[in-house]
């Protein structure tokens, strides 16, 4: 079930958020659990057993680590245990058809492996990393271990994280999870459904508007065979191939984005508040400001549990910059197993090492150029990191982008998506905040622009066909 | 109490909205009555689904809630329109449900390539035309109607892509005029551009656009062709085509449908295999009661039955092979022939060859419009092989 469907606005919302209501504080996780469960299982249960398992296996490792002392090995043994196990359940499940097909294709055999593994389990990059942040704060205390299961268990599936995250960390959360009376407060949940609204109107009137602009260059596919066809990138002209990138980049933006105030929108209407996810990464002026921006709680994730106990900058430059590494690799490969991920994060790890090396003073120095700098370095990212779809080889594109050529031209283009464009590029910057916080001091216009786009979005939603997260296939 | 409540929903009115506009709408649409058929979007629309802990279990029941949920939402034609006026007059796009939003009211397929299973299709069924030409040299002829947006492509939005359907068709007549009698509309089609040739609001040409191409197919074998001075037409005012049921244009301008009351019988057949025919009904070729209904288009000849039979008033027997352009089309054809076979593949799967002969059919008009043509994938069977033989 995506936020963005008739069935998920208009019966499981409002049912769910009444029974989690009515509910007493004590079982209030209780009712999130049940639910969660429900809407995890709603279209397919076959991967119940396979979250079930790994939430015991961590729960149980958590107790453990807590009733040994620190420094004890043991600990160590525990922890490792579960991170293997989760790990484990994650590679098993996301890479094995990749490496199977790599293998076969470098060895000559044909090894296709079972069928199960050949479908990504609904959330398991999520829940995942939701998991191994919990027993690592364990086992370096800074946390306790969580005692109650339902508690536990309400935390790892909660279903406004379930999908596409955001990856909150159990400590963000913990005390609410344990807020018995008062849990939901009425500004709390005002202002909850308020960033749920704008994360909606985001994520139908924005990404999938915009989106469409992609699409009609290189056409709709469905695995590998095209059911509708575009343009062709093949016949673009080189203005034509970077205003489909720049879209595509909107897109993304605010295809995740949105989903990501949905969901904390709807964490915060049940009493928790999240991190925010994003924090408009497109005014950055250098790409070190930007992966501070974009999916924070991934890139905080990588800092915590990887570059930190790997040393960080703790052990001289050379190291650093192995750590570096290992963090941009992983993070190529943790949006899905093909090359051009891991392509894609060798390539941030040579931007931020650069950076680091000596490029940073300069781009504070400057006013303008770091923005331009840091947008085409991005758009040009994105432009790499969508190369595994079909229709965009990555040759093909950066061929376009840099070999000057004629071909279709933009106008179309420019003349039926100008408007959302524009409406993009202005939601990128603060400017909508800060007409927001002055319309908050002014209820009509609140009222008006609240309902506007609350009834706008609904529109969207039904006249559409439940674009599902980008995100929600990595 | 009261006073209190009153300022609850005053310290949070924002909430107040949104809590109102939540548990409203959602009460509303529970109340709301369902329906069997969307009539704008010509088609049916999803029902509750059965219960059963098979159908929990393996995911279809929710699979098939989700859709009953989003199908059956309250004011979902509301709804649509909405977003469809969003879409044109807020954010000015010229597109919708991949409708080309033209000048004057004018819509058109969008069709900015060919993809490639479309191009192998198209491939496939250009060589069944000319497999099946080979076999009855002399007796076929082909038409394949244009698309509006070659004879005016001035309508198009502002620098729209479009496919060089020109190019293409100018392919697919030199590939089979060695084998068969092409009849190529875009000359006269341009030349009377004037008159009202395709509906703006549908994917079809108009009476009168059928009308030209007969004329042409007259000229080329030396026929008198149906005298409209002679006939009464009758106007069908208030036509809204698929093209609107996609895009639901806000300000869109109705078509007007136009016919000639003839009282020659069609009777439908159904096919029990390659000659063997059973009469299902006979009528006149047009379903009156279809033309105070939103499809309009679908009163030609009953809709597109796999085989029908008109009896004409001329001589000998014609075979018209075709999709739904050929539905207006077919019934000039009463003023040439005796006997006119029309055969849709959409609903009739078996070869020609045998039937041709047992049911005395001379000739062949292959009418087809582009857009159809290139990617239907049933027309390949006009050149399957007869199994008697």
């Amino acid at each position: 079930m995506v936020f963005n469907s008739v069935v998920f606005l208009f019966c499981f919302l409002p049912l769910g958020l009444l029974v989690y209501y009515l509910a007493p504080g004590g079982l209030k996780n209780a009712v999130l659990l049940l639910e969660s469960l429900l809407f995890y299982c709603w279209s397919d249960s076959r991967f119940l057993p396979l979250i079930v398992v790994l939430v015991v296996v961590n729960y149980l490792a958590g107790l453990l680590m807590g009733s040994l002392p620190q420094g004890q090995p043991a600990r160590k043994a525990v922890l490792a245990v579960a991170v293997v196990l989760s790990a484990g359940a994650l590679v098993l499940f996301k890479y094995t058809a990749w490496l199977l097909d790599t293998l076969s294709g470098l060895s000559g055999l044909n090894l296709t492996g079972p069928a199960i593994l050949r479908l990504l389990p609904l959330g398991i990059s999520y829940y995942i990393f939701k998991l191994i942040s919990y027993v690592a704060d364990v086992y370096t205390g800074k946390i306790k271990p969580e005692q109650d299961f339902i508690a536990f268990g309400a935390y790892v599936v909660m279903f406004p994280q379930l999908l596409v995250g955001p990856i909150v960390k159990y400590r963000d959360i913990a005390d609410q999870l344990h807020t018995v009376q008062n849990r939901c407060s009425l500004p709390k949940i005002q202002a909850g459904a308020e960033m749920f609204v704008f994360g909606l109107a985001k994520k139908v009137l924005l990404a999938d508007g915009v989106g469409a602009l992609w699409q009609g260059v290189i056409g709709v596919w469905a695995g590998n065979s095209q059911t509708t066809a575009g343009v062709g990138l093949a016949n673009a002209s080189t203005p034509l191939a970077w205003l489909g990138i720049i879209a595509y980049s909107l897109q993304l933006y605010f295809d995740f984005a949105g989903y990501s105030e949905m969901s904390n929108g709807l964490s915060k209407m049940m009493g928790f508040d999240c991190p925010a996810n994003f924090n408009l990464p497109y005014i950055s002026a250098s790409i070190t400001e930007f992966w501070r921006r974009w999916h924070i709680s991934l890139s905080s994730w990588f800092r915590d549990y990887i570059y930190i106990p790997l040393g960080g900058n703790r052990k001289g430059l050379p190291r650093q910059i192995l750590n570096m590494l290992a963090v941009w690799a992983l993070t190529g490969v943790w949006h899905g197993a093909n090359w051009n991920f891991i392509c894609w994060g060798l390539y941030y790890f040579l931007l931020l090492t650069l950076e680091k090396a000596f490029l940073l003073k300069y781009l504070q120095k400057g006013r303008i150029w770091p923005h331009i700098y840091t947008l085409f370095l991005v758009v040009l990212g994105w432009g790499i990191f969508t190369a595994n779809s079909a229709g965009a080889p990555l040759g093909l594109l950066l061929y376009k982008l840099f070999v000057p050529q004629g071909g279709v031209s933009a106008l179309y283009f420019l003349r039926s998506y100008g408007v959302v464009l524009a409406a993009g590029i202005v939601c990128s910057t603060p400017l909508p905040g800060r007409l927001w916080a002055w319309a908050k001091a002014h209820t009509p216009v609140r009222l008006a622009l609240l309902g506007g786009t609350a009834v706008a979005s609904v529109a969207y939603v039904v006249a559409a066909t439940n674009f599902a997260p980008l995100y929600a296939n990595f | 109490m009261k006073n209190n409540r009153k300022n609850v929903l005053f310290a949070y009115p924002a909430l107040s909205l949104l809590a109102a506009l939540l548990v409203g709408f959602s009460l509303l649409n529970l109340f709301w009555p369902k329906r069997a058929q969307s009539d704008l979007e010509n088609r049916r629309l999803a029902q509750l689904p059965a219960l059963s802990v098979q159908t929990l279990l393996d995911g279809s029941w929710a699979t098939g809630f989700t859709s009953y949920m989003q199908d059956q939402i309250a004011l979902r034609d509301g709804w649509i329109g909405l977003e469809s006026a969003m879409n044109s007059l807020l954010f000015q796009k010229a597109e919708e449900s991949d409708i080309l939003l033209g000048k004057d009211g004018w819509m058109f397929t969008k069709q900015f390539g060919i993809s490639d299973a479309t191009q192998k299709q198209l491939d496939k069924n250009v060589s069944a035309v000319i497999t099946f030409a080979q076999r009855h040299p002399g007796q076929v002829s082909f038409m394949l109607a244009p698309s509006a947006s070659v004879i005016y492509p001035e309508a198009l939005p502002l620098g729209a892509p479009m496919v060089d359907e020109n190019g293409m068709l100018d392919d697919i007549f030199a590939q089979i005029s060695p084998y068969a009698q092409t009849f190529d509309l875009r000359a006269t089609f341009t030349k009377n551009k004037a008159d009202y040739l395709y509906y703006k609001t549908d994917h079809h040409w108009t009476t009168h656009g059928a009308y030209l191409a007969y004329q042409q197919l007259c000229a080329a074998k030396g026929l008198t062709p149906f005298d409209t001075a002679a006939h009464p037409a009758v106007e069908v005012p208030g036509f809204y085509g698929t093209h609107y049921s996609a895009t639901r244009r806000w300000n869109v301008v109705p078509d007007t449908i136009t016919y000639y009351p003839l009282e020659n019988p069609m009777t439908v057949y159904q096919a029990n295999g390659e000659t063997d025919f059973s009469p299902l009904a006979t009528e006149t070729m047009l379903s009156t009661e279809k033309l105070s209904t939103r499809d309009k288009y679908a009163a030609f000849l009953g809709g597109n039955n796999g085989y029908s039979v008109i009896e004409g008033n001329g001589t000998g027997g014609i075979l018209v092979v075709k999709d739904s352009y050929a539905n207006c089309f077919v019934p000039f054809l009463t003023e040439n022939y005796a006997k006119i076979g029309v055969i849709d593949f959409r609903n009739f799967s078996y070869g020609l060859d045998a039937m041709m002969e047992s049911e005395g059919y001379d000739e062949v008009l292959i009418l087809y419009n582009f857009q159809t043509f290139i990617a239907d994938t049933k027309a390949f069977n006009i050149s399957r092989p007869s199994a008697a033989k």
